[in-house]
C-alpha cells in the first residue's frame, strides 16, 4: 500500500512540474487560461502539497524507527525486546498491546487535547539538543516532567484488568489515587521495570520473528 | 490586436513576468526540498521539511501573490 509520505512525494513531485513550467515559461500567462493556471501552480497546488506533505511528516515522525534515528536511543530501543515481561515497554512492544511501528509514540505522547503539538515541542528540543547540545548518556536520560499516569490511564482506566487487579484493590483507595496522579504508576514496588538502560547488556533478548 | 497568448517565448519578458518566474523558482526551490523530505525517516528530515523546504514555498507563493499587486502597466496593457 502506498504510504502516506509516498503521496506526499508523488504529489509534490506533480506540484513542481507545474511550478517549473510557469518558472521557465511565464509568458504563459499572456493568455487569460495562462493566468488562472499560474494561479493554481503557484498557489493552489504549492499550498496543498505543503499540506499534505506537512500530514505525511507528522505521521513518519511517529515511527519507532524515526525515535531510534539518533544513537542515543539505541538502547532504549533494545529495551522493547527484553526477554522478561516485568518490563513495561518489552511487555507492551512483545504482545502487540501497542502498535509496534509506533510503540515509542504510543506511550510518550499525552492523550489531551494539545498533546500532539507538545509531544512535538518536546521533540524540536531533543533535536536541538542532539546536534547542539551536550548529548547525555543513554542511562543519565530523564523525561522533562514525570511520566502522567493520564498516558497509562488513557487505554486501561474501565478496563477490569485494571479496575479489579488485586494489587490495585489491596489499598482501599489506590485507584483513586492513581486516577488522581497523587501516586505513580511508576512508584517503585509497582511498574517500576520500564527500559532500565543502564542494566540493559545484563539482559536477554526476544527476537522478534519476521 | 492579434492574440497573444501564442506569441513564443523570445518575446521579451515583461518585469511582471520575470517577478513570477523568480517566485517559480522559489516555489521550486521549496518543493524539491519537500520531496527529499518525504523519502527519508530521520528527523533531520523532518527539521528540513519544517525550517527550509515549507518556509521557501512561503515565500515564494507571497512573492507570487505580490507580483500580482505590483502588475506594471505594461502587462496589463499588453494582456488585455
Ligand atoms: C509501555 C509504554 C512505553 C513504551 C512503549 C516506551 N516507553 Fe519510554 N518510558 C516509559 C515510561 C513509563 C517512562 C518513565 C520512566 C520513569 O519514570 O522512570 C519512560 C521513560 C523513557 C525515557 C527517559 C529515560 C528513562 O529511561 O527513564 C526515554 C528516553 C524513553 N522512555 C524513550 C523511549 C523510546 C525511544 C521508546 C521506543 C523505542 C520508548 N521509550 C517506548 C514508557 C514507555
Ligand atoms: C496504547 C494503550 C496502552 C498504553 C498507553 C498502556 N498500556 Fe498497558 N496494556 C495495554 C493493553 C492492551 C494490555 C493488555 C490487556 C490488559 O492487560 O488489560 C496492557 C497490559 C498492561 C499490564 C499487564 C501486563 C502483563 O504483562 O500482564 C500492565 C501492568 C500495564 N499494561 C501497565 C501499563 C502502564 C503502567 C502504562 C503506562 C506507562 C501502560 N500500561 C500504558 C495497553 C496500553
Amino acid at each position: 500500500m502506498l504510504s502516506l509520505a509516498t503521496i506526499g512525494a508523488l504529489f509534490t513531485g506533480m506540484a513542481l512540474a507545474l511550478v517549473l513550467l510557469v518558472a521557465f515559461r511565464p509568458e504563459l500567462t499572456r493568455a487569460r487560461g495562462g493566468k488562472v493556471f499560474a494561479f493554481v501552480a503557484l498557489f493552489v497546488f504549492p499550498l496543498l502539497a505543503t499540506w499534505t506533505g506537512g500530514s505525511a511528516q507528522m505521521e513518519s515522525s511517529k515511527q519507532t524507527q524515526f525515535c531510534l534515528s539518533c544513537h542515543v536511543m539505541a538502547d532504549h530501543g533494545r529495551s522493547l525486546h527484553i526477554d522478561d515481561p516485568g518490563y513495561l515497554p518489552a511487555a507492551h512492544f512483545q504482545n502487540r498491546r501497542i502498535p509496534r511501528e509506533q510503540a515509542c509514540f504510543t506511550c510518550h505522547s499525552d492523550y489531551t487535547y494539545f498533546g500532539g503539538v507538545s509531544s512535538k515541542w518536546r521533540g524540536l528540543r531533543h533535536v536541538y539538543v542532539q546536534y547542539f547540545g551536550a548529548i547525555p548518556k543513554p542511562a543519565e536520560i530523564r523525561l522533562y516532567s514525570p511520566f502522567p499516569n493520564s498516558t497509562c490511564l488513557h487505554c486501561h482506566e474501565g478496563s477490569r484488568s485494571f479496575e479489579e487487579e488485586s494489587a490495585h484493590l489491596r489499598d482501599a483507595d489506590l485507584v483513586k489515587r492513581l486516577k488522581s496522579s497523587e501516586q505513580s504508576c511508576m512508584s517503585s514496588g509497582c511498574h517500576d521495570f520500564i527500559h532500565d538502560v543502564g542494566n540493559i547488556n545484563d539482559a536477554t533478548f526476544w527476537k522478534e520473528t519476521p | 490586436m492579434p492574440e497573444r497568448s501564442r506569441f513564443p517565448a523570445n518575446t521579451k519578458r515583461t518585469r511582471t513576468e520575470r517577478r513570477l518566474s523568480a517566485a517559480g523558482v522559489i516555489v521550486a526551490a521549496g518543493l524539491l526540498i519537500q520531496i527529499l523530505s518525504h523519502l527519508w525517516i530521520h528527523p533531520l528530515a523532518f527539521m528540513s521539511f519544517l525550517i527550509i523546504g515549507t518556509p521557501l514555498v512561503v515565500l515564494g507563493v507571497l512573492l507570487f501573490l505580490l507580483s500580482l499587486i505590483w502588475h506594471d502597466e505594461i502587462t496589463l496593457a499588453s494582456s488585455e
